[in-house]
């Protein structure tokens, strides 16, 4: 048995390997979003 | 913490993620057009083409 069972039946190196992809992925998103916010108040301030 | 993907289907995970965060998007930017202050269609910027080229005349000293 090379992989104990779990729930999603990824493997643990198909795990890392998505969660390599995934975390970068987030954080880009959030660097956008919060650059999208600093521009969009300079703009407009909402506060 | 890669091991969430052993808990979490990432293929439902990820179309999850999509359908809220474009969701959260329509409903954020339909929130703000409703309002009076942070609507941007409605709040006469950048001003009309005859209001700007009037101003600009004036400016410039024009009588017309």
């Amino acid at each position: 048995m090379a992989d104990r069972y779990n729930l999603t039946g990824l493997s643990d190196e198909e795990a890392k390997e998505f969660h390599s992809i995934f975390m970068p992925s987030m954080y880009g998103w959030f660097t956008l979003v919060v650059m999208a916010h600093v521009l969009t108040h300079l703009r407009f301030p909402w506060i | 913490m890669y091991k969430l993907w052993l808990i979490l289907d990432p293929r439902r995970t990820l179309a999850a993620i999509t359908a809220f965060l474009i969701l959260l998007g329509l409903l954020i930017h339909l929130l703000l057009l409703a309002t009076v202050d942070l609507n941007w269609h409605e709040d006469g910027r950048p001003i009309p083409l005859k209001a700007a080229a009037a101003y600009e005349r004036s400016q410039a000293g024009l009588p017309y």
